[in-house]
């Protein structure tokens, strides 16, 4: 059973996003099958993991000479079906009267499920992460909203069902897309933005180097984890993280010095430097 | 012995030594100091290689001087103008072992050095009758002349070095021919049409017992043909030389020791020749030349031609057969080819070997016959067949035969009733084969048949490099959606832990 929900959940959710494909989720994963699912990974096909490994090869090449990625972990595993259930909790079905507090449920299996994820020990292993998260975080849904003559409704992911596109000249049908990217989902669903958050912020701060290259992000905002902190501490890690912000547009890079620079009061001296020396090494 | 001169120094104690403007000690004369024959000779050939011996050749003078010990050396003396050109000679004779001294009578102090930038001083005069007084850092030296040795006799004297080299130059050429091989030398020149100027040189008998002069030809030659080159070196009787300078040539394959353009001493209007072996044959003057044409073989009619008046009337057709003879005169490039069926196969095979060049250019035509291969550049790349040159325009004859009588293409075409656009081929039987002009298509064309060849479909790249943005697709939850979740453990709040820890 494990196994073939790890199989699943690869060949369904994991594989597509790193291969730009349609990604379809599954029914909520849990707790307790997101700690054993990583032990399932045996069954997965190889020819699609090397598939997917080897789309995600120029994302890690961006920023390191690499020319194999080491395979998922299974603290990454349940990293994986942890960004599944957030992404499920945002599923707008959950929207009912009678669903609501399901919703919740599965953000709250997600949250948990993420605190039980450890930090990667390794500078490759933070690289080998991030290329895999950094898929995942690049999900989009496509909402269509389709007007008419006579009313207008919006379909969240889904295709709008063709009756409401015949005739389009005389009911003067309008279809409007919309990409909705993985930090705003939750519109939509039964979630609130501020439990949404903060899954998403603990899920992105479990790849910091992830968390560091889309610092610029406007929501949730990055702040300074023990996790990115440790990274930019190592020389590697530092020259990696500058790596990954140099990619990074003119004007982002503009606003970078000041995205970094916000660190809290409680961060110790050591931190502090290896901070000022990433700005540095940037040449911002 | 010899003090250095400081800085700013005035008074020097040498007589016939003083400072020019750069503070140097200098006289009017340099002398190299140079312990034997084979030095000076190296000290010439390192410092023309180089340089100009133009300028000094003036004052200079070479003398072989003795010590009062007996001891031999030899003095090359030249007016020490500056101290640049001073210094060129003090780097040369350091090079090969020499000294330097500079002077102006007979007192002669060592040349600077590193050691003393300023020259040196001597402060102590020897009290000598002698033509030379050296004084040098580690010895003081009088010499007297023995003999003055001229540069001229000595540059004579050296024998060419073995140089292979030379024989890649490009360039007018020498060619001296003993007198037997002479008008040999001149046909054969004549018949390959090389343009040359040929004259007859005399020298003195080389004994006294002979009482002729020895007689040599002489041939300017602007360009050797370069097939020629290894026949006219190698012939016993001919020596081919290189000009290397006005008036002296040294022969192909060997090189003087000496720069000989460095040293302006031969005269332009004789002539120096350098051989490699049996020394140098000099010409005083050059003998009157000619060209090379005016030598050719004539044929004279053994009787004169009458002219007698007779009446115009109109002449009938003699009906002379078209005859294919061998040819005397000199062969021509041959332009075209007929390859038999039987050959065809090597045809294959050599097509493989062909230069790209010889393919664009050479067009073929296939019949019963054989097969043609004509090309205006010549079809000396195709040892095929039976080669023809093209006698008139769209006439091909087989190569060291003519036609006769040597009628012209009109006249020609005429008799044959050619057509415009038709090329003929005589055979050796004077039997002509008429081929269409437009039958001739290029070789390349012919060569190759249909390839085997397999349609690879074409993938756009851009495509493929486009970075495609996962799309979420939202599907039903189903009945049971949280069937597999169920509730979150009470004891949900698990510890973060590391990696590999679970």
């Amino acid at each position: 059973m494990e196994r073939t929900l790890a199989a699943q959940l690869f060949e369904s959710f994991v594989a597509p996003a790193t291969l730009g494909r349609k990604t379809r989720l599954l029914q909520p994963i849990g707790v307790r099958a997101a700690k054993t699912i990583g032990l399932g990974a045996d069954s997965i096909e190889p020819e699609l993991m090397r598939e997917a490994s080897i789309a995600l090869l120029p994302v890690a090449r961006r920023l390191a000479p690499v020319d194999v990625l080491c395979p998922p972990t299974r603290d990454d595993w349940t990293l994986f079906a942890a960004w599944h259930d957030l992404y499920v909790a945002a599923h707008p079905d959950w929207n009912t009267p009678l669903r609501r507090h399901l919703a919740r449920r599965v953000l709250e299996h997600a949250l948990v499920s993420a605190q039980g994820v450890g930090l990667p020990q390794t500078v490759s292993g933070a690289l080998a992460r991030h290329v895999w998260i950094a898929a995942l975080r690049s999900v989009v849904r496509v909402d269509q909203t389709v007007t008419w003559w006579r009313g207008a409704e919006t379909f969240r992911g889904v295709d709008p069902p063709a009756r409401l596109l015949l005739w389009p000249t005389r009911r003067k049908v309008d279809v409007s897309r919309l990409q909705i990217d993985s930090a705003s989902i939750f519109a939509g669903s039964a979630l609130d933005k501020k439990a949404y958050d903060q899954v998403y912020s603990l899920c992105l701060a479990l790849s910091p180097l992830t968390d560091l290259a889309v610092a610029h992000r406007a929501n949730p905002p990055f702040a300074w984890t023990d996790a990115s902190l440790a990274l930019v501490s190592t020389t590697a890690g530092r020259t990696l993280v500058a790596r990954a912000i140099r990619q990074w547009s003119e004007p982002l890079r503009a606003k970078a010095r000041a995205i970094l620079q916000v660190v809290p009061e409680s961060v110790p001296k050591p931190a502090r430097a290896a901070i000022e020396k990433l700005v540095n090494e940037v040449d911002l | 012995m010899l003090e250095r001169i400081a800085m700013n120094q005035t008074r020097l104690r040498t007589p016939g030594l003083g400072l020019d403007a750069h503070g140097v000690a200098l006289g009017s004369k340099g002398l190299v100091l140079l312990p034997s024959i084979d030095r000076l000779v190296a000290f010439l050939a390192a410092y023309t290689e180089q340089r100009s011996l133009e300028d000094v050749l003036s004052s200079l003078r070479i003398a072989v001087v003795q010590s009062s010990l007996k001891h031999r050396e030899f003095l090359l003396e030249i007016a020490a103008e500056s101290s640049s050109r001073m210094d060129a000679f003090a780097e040369t004779a350091r090079l090969v072992g020499g000294v330097i001294f500079t002077g102006t009578s007979r007192h002669f102090v060592q040349y600077r050095d590193r050691g003393a930038p300023f020259g040196y001083d001597a402060p102590e005069l020897l009290n000598e009758q002698a033509t030379y007084l050296l004084y040098h850092a580690s010895f003081s030296q009088a010499f007297n002349i023995e003999r003055e040795v001229e540069l001229r006799a000595l540059l004579l004297r050296l024998t060419p070095r073995v140089d292979p080299a030379s024989k890649k130059e490009q360039g007018p050429r020498w060619i001296i021919a003993e007198r037997g091989l002479g008008p040999a030398l001149v046909h054969y020149l004549v018949r390959w049409e090389v343009p040359a100027e040929v004259s007859l040189a005399e020298w003195a008998p080389e004994s006294s017992f002979e009482t002729e002069p020895t007689q040599r030809y002489l041939f300017l030659v602007p360009e050797v043909p370069t097939r020629m080159v290894p026949m006219l070196g190698t012939t016993p009787g001919l020596t081919l030389c290189v000009p290397v300078a006005p008036g002296v040539a040294v022969e192909s394959g060997f090189r003087h020791p000496v720069s000989l353009r460095a040293v302006p001493l031969f005269d332009p209007g004789g002539m120096v020749f350098f051989r490699g072996e049996g020394g140098p044959l000099v010409l005083d003057r050059l003998p009157a030349a000619a060209d090379l044409r005016a030598f050719a073989r004539v044929a004279i009619l053994q009787r004169e031609v009458a002219t007698t008046k007779v009446a115009a009337k109109s002449v009938p057709i003699l009906d002379v057969p078209l005859r294919v003879l061998h040819s005397v005169g000199a062969s021509r490039q041959p332009t075209a080819t007929w390859i038999d069926h039987s050959d065809f196969p090597l045809l294959r095979k050599l097509a493989y070997a062909l230069p790209p060049r010889v393919l664009q250019t050479t067009q073929i035509a296939l019949s019963d016959r054989g097969v043609f291969v004509r090309s205006p550049s010549g079809v000396d790349g195709i040892p095929l067949g039976t080669f023809f040159y093209e006698m008139h325009p769209g006439f091909y004859v087989p190569s060291g035969h003519e036609l006769v009588p040597a009628l012209s293409s009109r006249v020609l075409s005429s008799a044959l009733a050619l057509a415009a656009g038709n090329l003929v081929f005589f055979g050796t039987d004077a039997v002509a084969s008429l081929i269409a002009e437009s039958a001739f298509v290029p070789l390349e064309q012919m060569l190759v048949g249909a390839p085997i060849w397999t349609a690879v479909e074409a993938q756009s790249i851009v495509n493929f490099l486009d970075e495609k943005v996962p799309e979420l697709s939202i599907e039903g939850l189903g009945l049971f959606p949280m069937r597999r979740a169920g509730k979150v453990p009470d004891d949900g709040s698990v510890e973060p832990k590391t990696e590999g820890t679970d």
